[in-house]
């Protein structure tokens, strides 16, 4: 009787011990875990042709990181961000992004053009971590059930739109000049043109010298014309253009819908027609771009707004997310959020919807001549 | 006699205990103030070398930010001779690009931003300008500029572009900044990294040029927004968990930033061995200290320990072993005291022992004399016994009217003989007393007739000599009577039962009885006026005693003789 009672006060002291242990462990973990930062990785191209896109973006992520550690972080865990440049190259694309995996990020940010996206695909449906590209466009990468969401809209529309444009301009020869870098998002813009119009030429360029007065005098004779690439490629085509007195009714993709499009293009960019997700206007971006101003000294483009808005999805995921999900069914979950482009609905296959702006440069800047489909 | 010299040791241990405490705090001291002076030195070092890394980096940064601004100052210098209308041609530019081939290319435009000369691989010819940051501002300006700093989409270097504006034209340079890096990188040494910051906080000079090509930004950092707000100046602050010491200054042209920062630990690495030099003193410091305190504490030890062996002798009796004390100082007057204190303690022992042997002796003497008083004593009993036998003189009747005197004298007389035959001559054992009288009356009163039987059974009971005398004429008395009168034509054989005991209260108890014919009924001692039977009755009353008288089966005598500071002696019986 002494043996068993004995036996029964050492168990219940061995089992009192134990949960004491364990709920310390637990606490400890649990503390642990609440102050283990969020690890996320940014991939994009700091240097090289395709810099100015990554720099802003780049600038813009790194703001926002700062502005919610500074705030104590998502549910108190800080977030810690790694980078990788992509130096304008798609071979950096894999090693970088399997450099940020073995880092142990839950997510990768970035990836500004399609081709870049494009060539990480493979790789981030592999190791099953999100891809959340704030500028990557291309109809090759909508509609697909896989580990890449992005916070814009497919260019899909874009190119059908100027060729309503165009046509409704009484328009019918038109000249293609672009970037041989980025085919993916160069053929979105594309496909809707050539059955569209007739295309005298589709010119695509490594580098940008490779588009001269010589070259030009080849082209069979056309009536408008599309350049696809970068705010700098854009404007320095258009003025080359002129130059080649070649001067015709000027249209470009939402790639160059930056201020340096008339900075390098001058007068000769003017009237320039394209359609783009951005409204500048808006009250947010307002604000925004006075705050990025204030540290950066220089107003957003393009590329900061829409890599805010990835990060303010990203943000609206971190605090939904449950105890111990996985990023991915949480982004799968998440399905709309309230960026400073306005409300952006991501569907199934994480594809953002949002308004498309027509655009055109009026009197040295850009100006919004209407939403696409109003 | 004070407390040192009534408890040498407990002062000894107090003294110890004291010293010990006086080390520790001289120790305690000493670490402090070593402590102190450590961290008043340091802090004065850290100060003093904070200042000179201060007054040297900022030295360094201002004299490349002259050099930057005059070597920019230069470049526009060099473009204003393009203002002129005598070179702004495309001869004139090719000259100035040459003669700097810091420029990527040199264009010149007119007011409306048209380009009619230019360097420029492929011609920029005819290209519009007007919209460009740097032509705005020097037109709006009229003043040289310096724009913000680009990766040019030619070289992908850093570039800034210079402009100054003529009387109807601007003259822009496009100037590669990747001199910068190559001269911050020709005067960088190991220990600090020398940038150019542009006025958005990009690095446009780094010797980590990738930095550069990224465009990496401090805008973020917390120190950059002060650093805008000044011309030149210092901090520490911590950038990826590394602290740093940045010194700026900014250039007169540009408002770039030539910034400074080294490894805060690099800078005071001074203090640092400093620091573990001082480390070092205090461990050794403390390590001797703890030796010769251990060491202190060891010999006074030691010496407690020899003292302590010291006393120990003097607790066994050995006087003769000698303290040759040479320990400590302190200890040489309780040393001292110890040898003082052996001596008259050896001194003392000495007197003692002399004084026990007179005594000794004088006792001895005293029993001698005792012995031969009592032989003597005895000699004259037995002279008067001898005298009071002549006296009678052989008559039957006078023989038997002596014969109970001699009888008592003898009895006297045997102590004295038994006194002077043993070693103590206080008390005597009063069974063989019993026994030697018994035996003597039987002998005597035995005759020609038959010898009585006796039955004995004394306890041996050691008693003085005021009791046993009483004791003893009392059974004397009381035999002689059984003796006498116990005899008759009914037993012809005489029995005699003697018991003598002590109980528990060391009260005796003497029974003698015989098989005799008894004594009347009426019998009364009190009213005897026999001199036996007042012997016995008065001895008995002497003695403090009881008597119990039984004379109907025989006689019967029980005397109790209560406890007169007898000796305790175990119960021992003679047969």
């Amino acid at each position: 009787m002494y043996t068993v009672r004995k036996t029964g006060i050492i168990s219940r002291a061995a089992a009192f011990g134990c949960s004491v242990l364990l709920a310390l462990c637990s606490l400890l973990v649990s503390a642990c875990d609440s102050s283990k930062p969020v690890r996320i990785g940014l991939a994009a191209s700091f240097s090289g042709k395709d810099y100015m896109l990554g720099v802003d973006g780049r600038n813009a992520i790194e703001l926002f990181v700062h502005q919610v550690n500074s705030g104590g972080g998502v549910h108190g865990r800080p977030i810690e961000l790694h980078t990788r440049d992509l130096t304008s190259s798609l071979d950096t694309v894999l090693p970088s992004d399997t450099d940020l995996i073995e880092a142990g990020v839950e997510a990768i940010i970035g990836h500004f053009t399609s081709s870049e996206v494009e060539a990480a695909l493979s790789l981030v449906n592999k190791y099953q971590i999100p891809l959340l590209s704030p500028a990557a466009t291309s109809e090759s990468l909508s509609g697909k059930d896989d580990y890449f969401f992005r916070t814009v809209m497919s260019s899909r529309q874009d190119g059908t739109v100027l060729a309503d444009h165009m046509k409704q301009s009484g328009y019918s020869d038109l000249l293609i000049i672009s970037t041989a870098l980025n085919p993916a998002y160069v053929n979105t813009y594309t496909d809707g043109l050539y059955s569209a119009m007739n295309v005298v030429a589709d010119l695509r360029y490594t580098a940008i010298s490779e588009i001269n007065s010589a070259l030009l005098a080849t082209v069979p004779p056309f009536d408008c014309v599309l350049i696809i690439g970068s705010s700098i490629d854009t404007g320095t085509i258009a003025q080359t253009l002129k130059a080649a007195g070649l001067e015709k009714q000027l249209y470009a993709s939402g790639w160059a819908g930056n201020d340096d499009l008339i900075e390098y293009g001058g007068r000769s960019v003017e009237n320039l027609l394209f359609v783009h997700q951005i409204n500048p206007e808006l009250p947010d971006i307002v604000e925004f771009s006075k705050i990025f101003k204030d540290v950066y000294g220089s107003d957003p483009g393009y590329g900061a707004i829409e890599a805010w808005d990835t990060m303010l999805y990203l943000h609206t995921v971190l605090l939904a997310r449950k105890p111990n999900e996985k990023l991915y069914d949480t982004i799968k979950r998440v399905r709309d959020f309230q960026g400073i482009s306005g409300h952006i609905y991501i569907d199934t296959y994480g594809d953002a919807s949002r308004p498309l702006y027509l655009k055109a440069v009026e009197n040295g800047r850009i100006a919004i001549r209407g939403i696409v489909g109003d | 006699m004070t407390e040192k010299h009534s408890h040498p040791l407990r002062w000894l241990r107090a003294r110890m205990r004291a010293t010990t405490l006086l080390g520790i705090m001289l120790i305690s001291a000493s670490l402090l103030s070593i402590g102190m002076v450590s961290y008043f030195l340091l802090k004065l070092v850290r100060s003093e070398l904070r200042q000179e890394a201060t007054r040297r980096n900022t030295m360094l940064a201002a004299s490349i930010a002259h050099e930057t601004g005059n070597s920019l100052s230069g470049f526009i210098q060099s473009l204003r001779i393009l203002t002129d209308s005598e070179f702004a041609n495309n001869l004139g530019i090719q000259a100035v690009a040459k003669a700097f081939p810091e420029f990527e290319y040199i264009e010149i435009s007119d007011f409306n931003g048209q380009v009619y000369a230019n360097t420029a691989t492929g011609s920029h010819d005819a290209f519009d300008i007007s919209k460009r940051d740097y032509f705005l501002k020097t037109v709006e300006a009229s003043t040289a500029q310096v724009s913000a700093t680009f990766i040019s989409e030619r070289t992908y270097q850093p570039t800034a572009v210079l402009s100054v504006s003529g009387s109807d034209r601007i003259v822009a340079g496009h100037l590669n900044l990747r001199s910068l890096t190559d001269y911050i990188t020709g005067i960088e040494e190991h220990d600090y990294r020398i940038s150019v910051i542009d006025d958005h906080g990009y690095y446009i000079a780094n010797t980590d040029s990738e930095a550069v090509y990224r465009r990496d930004t401090i805008a973020l950092q917390a120190w950059y927004s002060d650093a805008r707000k000044t011309m030149s100046g210092s901090r520490f602050h911590t950038e990826n968990g590394l602290e740093l010491f940045t010194t700026w200054s900014a250039t007169s042209i540009g408002s770039w930033l030539i910034v400074i920062s080294q490894p805060a630990s690099s800078i005071l690495e001074e203090a640092h061995r400093l620091q573990r030099s001082i480390a070092l003193v205090i461990i050794v410091f403390l390590i001797i200290s703890i030796g010769i305190t251990l060491l202190i504490i060891r010999y006074i030890a030691k010496d407690i320990q020899l003292l302590t062996r010291h006393t120990q002798q003097l607790a066994a009796g050995n006087y003769e072993a000698a303290l040759h004390y040479s320990g400590f100082s302190d200890f040489n007057p309780l040393a001292e005291n110890f040898d003082l204190m052996f001596e008259a303690v050896r001194h003392r022992e000495e007197n003692l022992k002399q004084n026990e042997r007179q005594i000794s002796a004088s006792l001895k003497e005293k029993e001698i004399l005792l012995k031969e008083i009592h032989h003597r004593v005895k000699n004259n009993l037995q002279l008067v016994i001898s005298l009071l036998s002549l006296k009678a003189g052989g008559n039957e009747n006078y023989i038997d009217l002596f014969a109970d005197s001699i009888d008592r004298i003898r009895v006297m007389s045997m102590i004295h003989e038994m006194l002077y035959k043993t070693e103590n001559l206080a008390e005597l054992n009063l069974a063989e007393y019993m026994k030697t009288i018994t035996e003597h009356l039987l002998d005597n009163f035995s005759g020609s007739a038959q010898r009585p039987v006796l039955k004995a059974n004394l306890q041996m009971i050691q008693v003085d000599i005021d009791t046993a005398i009483p004791c003893g004429l009392i059974i004397n008395e009381l035999l002689t009577n059984s003796l006498k009168y116990g005899r008759s034509k009914q037993t012809d054989s005489l029995q005699l039962l003697i018991t003598l005991n002590q109980d528990a209260d060391r009260a005796i108890t003497l029974d003698i009885a015989d098989n005799g014919p008894g004594l009347p009924p009426d019998y009364s001692p009190e009213h005897s006026n026999t001199l036996g039977m007042q012997l016995i009755l008065s001895l008995t009353d002497q003695l403090g005693g009881s008597w119990q008288l039984d004379g109907t089966n025989g006689t019967r005598w029980i005397i109790h003789i209560p406890d007169r500071n007898r000796k305790n002696q175990p119960a021992q019986y003679l047969r």
